[in-house]
């Protein structure tokens, strides 16, 4: 076992406790919080496996842009403390389900070749590396990418237009 | 790089440009039409002028070849015959025609790259993007009475259908290194009796039944049809149903036809898809939810000639794509025009068709016998090549359970025509006004089930050299 | 992309992550020093003054849950569209010499489609701050 690995395993362990505590906790504010450090332990695993942009890419985009969305939806919908159970019904059948699914899947995987194993070809791209690779062989993608970003735009001023007129009479009312 | 063969993909690009162009100046619905449609003209001129080309571009991730364009060229008519439909375009705030427009040119191009991409990445992409348009597009609607929560169910199914397909994509590259349409096809077929790699398919294929409606993935259907505004689900019933046949004849053919498990999955998925789909329209009261469980059944038909895993199969199925295009349509086409107010559209509410309209009320009789199977029509003839390619592969009970459905279908089917030629409306109302575009458009239509239904050989050759093109 | 030895000891570890390393390890040992100095030697008299909400010396009114409004939201939005079209552009510049002017055209229909949008968002009113003009 080399550093790499223990650090690997250290690192994947942060993760699993962030993000358990993030999906148990009933303060929203926390569980952002928790979620942010989840995201630091992948930036610092992409890291650890030769991708340093993607990591960099995880904490400017993940745990800097996404999060303040979150923390601003959390500000936005009016925090109302639920009485009773953690999670209502409608919404714990559908994680059952999925959780269900998802063990069925992989019970399929892991039975089907229990000995199975396959060595990651471990391999480290510098940002140079991936900036060539990407705009060289995948510049259709990019290009969708754009558009798939103009059209949530379009789609995020349309929604919020809509939302904006009812909205502010109750901020009226609010103070 | 040879920009020629991008003319489709270019021509919307511009129109979408265009069309943004619009949404930012003041609205006017007249001016917006009149343009939308021109562009819309100008992309099915740009679809069928190149048909026959075929290349390789953006280094090997896009392919344009003959399967490829005939798909395009059905997504532009599409295209062109939604946008047509938009004249009044009452579902939506005038404010945002233009962000319609832009949407729907957007959807498109998005729909073409899918037909077009040969590498997973740009194939999840370019999905992404037709889906988000979709989402958008239905979130538009201005009762928001239905379009916030509608459009919000959408979305969030949707974006679990994606997440789905991801994980799937995953353990395919994880099996075979490869993302390369090329190189999966070559590694694939030796991999198939792993049950990773089988997993791998069925959860991908997942992403893509949901664009079609097919059993498990059909729960947004009929939410999603009835709080679309009307020319939005007419894209959705008819054109997005085109894109996704052409994705999952292009996923499944990678198999190669030798994976038992697939098929088996496959034959399930389309029987219950079929099943349940004309049991739950029975129930409908709902033009716009009974043709989403309508679509629900026909997905089963289309998987029935794709799980064949012959060229006889999929030609099958690219033909019943184009009938499903062209049946579709024209039952929303008469929904869009009798629905007033750009409204939800009850079956009583046909009522006394006959008399307001007897041009709309042979097309939605002609759309109906086309949708039941009833010949001389389109959807007979779709139906019987699948049947026969079935039939070929010796899924015989499949194609007697088929059968069954069809006979069920027509119950209901039957009943929309009772509404629409035998009831007497509860009051008088008046004769739908027609322009004389619109009528040209209804005949066309009329004429285009009627005569495919009579000589399906010509569009038979087409799709049958196109899928040579598969492995 | 070069392959990685397995087998060698922290083998991505380039020297130039040994001074990106030691910096992290100083500053969470200098926050954590100043933390520890600061509860260590100050002397704790708490009141009721002094445990109130810092709003700039201001006098806090009502309190902290009100419900933001919606063009907050839509700002933050629009901050995380532009922000991950900046990561494709931060991909692009690392690597900019090498792909050339071909390079320089994808990212230009990149960027282009992006101030489209900017110009949308903005000529539609959707960065309007305050009371709707009409």
């Amino acid at each position: 076992m080399s550093i790499l690995t223990l650090l690997f395993y250290a690192i994947a362990l942060l993760i699993v406790a962030a993000t358990a505590m993030a999906v148990t906790r009933r303060n929203m504010v926390h569980a952002v919080l928790y979620l942010v450090l989840s995201f630091f332990g992948t930036a610092m695993l992409f890291y650890l496996l030769g991708a340093p942009f993607l990591a960099a890419l995880e904490i400017i985009i993940y745990a800097g842009a996404i999060m303040v969305l979150f923390l601003f939806l959390i500000m936005m919908i009016r925090l109302k403390k639920l009485p009773g159970m953690f999670f209502p019904v409608g919404q714990l059948l559908p994680a059952i389900f999925i959780c269900a699914g998802f063990l069925a899947v992989s019970s399929v995987l892991v039975g089907g070749n229990p000995e199975g194993w396959t060595p990651m070809p471990a391999a480290q791209a510098s940002p140079a590396a991936f900036g060539v690779y990407l705009f060289q062989t995948h510049w259709l993608a990019v290009e969708i990418a754009s558009m798939l970003l103009l059209v949530a735009l379009v789609g995020a001023y349309v929604l919020g237009r809509r939302v904006r007129g009812p909205s502010a009479d109750t901020r009226k009312e609010a103070p | 790089m040879n920009w020629i063969l991008l003319t489709p993909e270019l021509t919307l690009l511009l129109a979408a440009a265009l069309f943004l162009v619009l949404a930012c100046l003041k609205p006017d619905p007249r001016r917006d039409y009149q343009l939308a449609v021109s562009m819309a003209a100008l992309t099915v001129a740009a679809g069928i002028a190149c048909a026959t080309m075929s290349g390789d571009l953006f280094n090997h991730v896009y392919r344009v070849d003959l399967f490829s364009q005939v798909f395009k060229a059905l997504l532009s008519i599409g295209f062109f015959l939604v946008i047509f439909l938009c004249d009044d375009f009452q579902g939506v705030a005038p404010t945002h025609h233009g962000e319609g427009y832009f949407l729907l040119a957007v959807c498109t191009l998005s729909m073409m790259m899918l037909a077009s991409a040969v590498h997973l990445l740009a194939i999840v992409l370019a999905l992404e993007l037709s889906s988000y348009s979709l989402y958008i597009l239905v979130f538009l609607r201005r009762d928001s009475r239905w379009g916030m929560i509608t459009g919000l169910r959408y979305f969030l199914v949707g974006a679990s259908a994606s997440a789905i397909m991801l994980f799937g994509l995953a353990l395919i590259y994880g099996v075979t290194g490869a993302v390369h349409v090329d190189i999966l096809i070559q590694r694939l077929p030796a991999m198939l009796d792993r049950p990773m790699v089988v997993t791998g398919l069925l959860l991908t294929l997942a992403g893509f039944f949901f664009k079609l409606a097919v059993f498990p993935f059909h729960f947004w259907a009929p939410e999603a049809y009835q709080g679309a505004p009307n020319p939005v689900a007419a894209f959705i019933a008819a054109v997005s149903k085109v894109a996704a046949v052409a994705i999952l004849l292009r996923i499944i053919s990678l198999a190669q036809g030798n994976s038992d498990l697939l098929t088996r999955g496959l034959i399930a998925m389309a029987v219950v898809s079929m099943t349940v789909g004309n049991l739950a329209a029975i129930a409908q009261r709902d033009f716009k939810r009974l043709m989403a469980f309508s679509s629900v059944a026909h997905a089963g038909y289309l998987l029935l000639g794709m799980l064949c895993m012959t060229p006889a199969g999929y030609a099958a199925a690219m033909f019943y794509g184009a009938a499903v295009l062209v049946m579709k349509y024209t039952c929303f086409m008469v929904m869009t025009r009798v629905a007033e107010d750009g409204g939800n559209l009850q079956i009583d509410e046909l009522a006394g068709l006959h008399r307001r309209s007897p041009l709309l009320a042979l097309a939605l009789m002609m759309a109906l016998f086309s949708l039941g199977g009833i010949p001389p029509t389109i959807g007979f003839s779709g139906k019987l090549i699948i049947f026969v390619a079935a039939m070929q592969k010796g899924y015989l009970v499949l194609v007697i359970i088929a059968m069954i459905n069809v006979v069920i279908s027509l119950y209901y089917y039957l009943l929309v025509l009772k509404a629409a030629y035998l009831d007497e409306p509860t009051r008088p109302r008046p004769a739908i006004s027609l322009t004389i575009p619109a009528r040209l458009v209804a005949v066309v239509m009329i004429v285009l089930i009627v005569g495919l239904g009579f000589y399906p050989v010509a569009l038979l050759d087409l799709v049958q050299a196109a899928v040579l093109r598969l492995p | 992309m070069q392959p990685i030895d397995a087998h060698a000891l922290l083998s991505p570890w380039q020297p130039g992550m040994l001074s990106l390393t030691l910096y992290g390890v100083v500053v969470i040992a200098l926050t954590l020093a100043i933390l520890f100095l600061s509860r260590w030697l100050g002397r704790h008299q708490p009141n009721d003054e002094k445990l109130r909400v810092y709003e700039s010396g201001i006098i806090p009114t009502g309190q902290a849950r009100l419900r933001y409004p919606v063009p907050f939201f839509m700002v933050a939005i629009f901050f995380l569209i532009f922000d991950v079209e900046g990561a494709y552009i931060f991909s692009w510049a690392v690597a900019s010499r090498p792909l050339g002017w071909a390079g320089w055209l994808q990212i230009e229909f990149f960027i282009g489609v992006l101030i489209a949008g900017l110009i949308y968002v903005w000529v539609k009113g959707g960065l309007e701050w305050g009371p709707k003009r009409d």
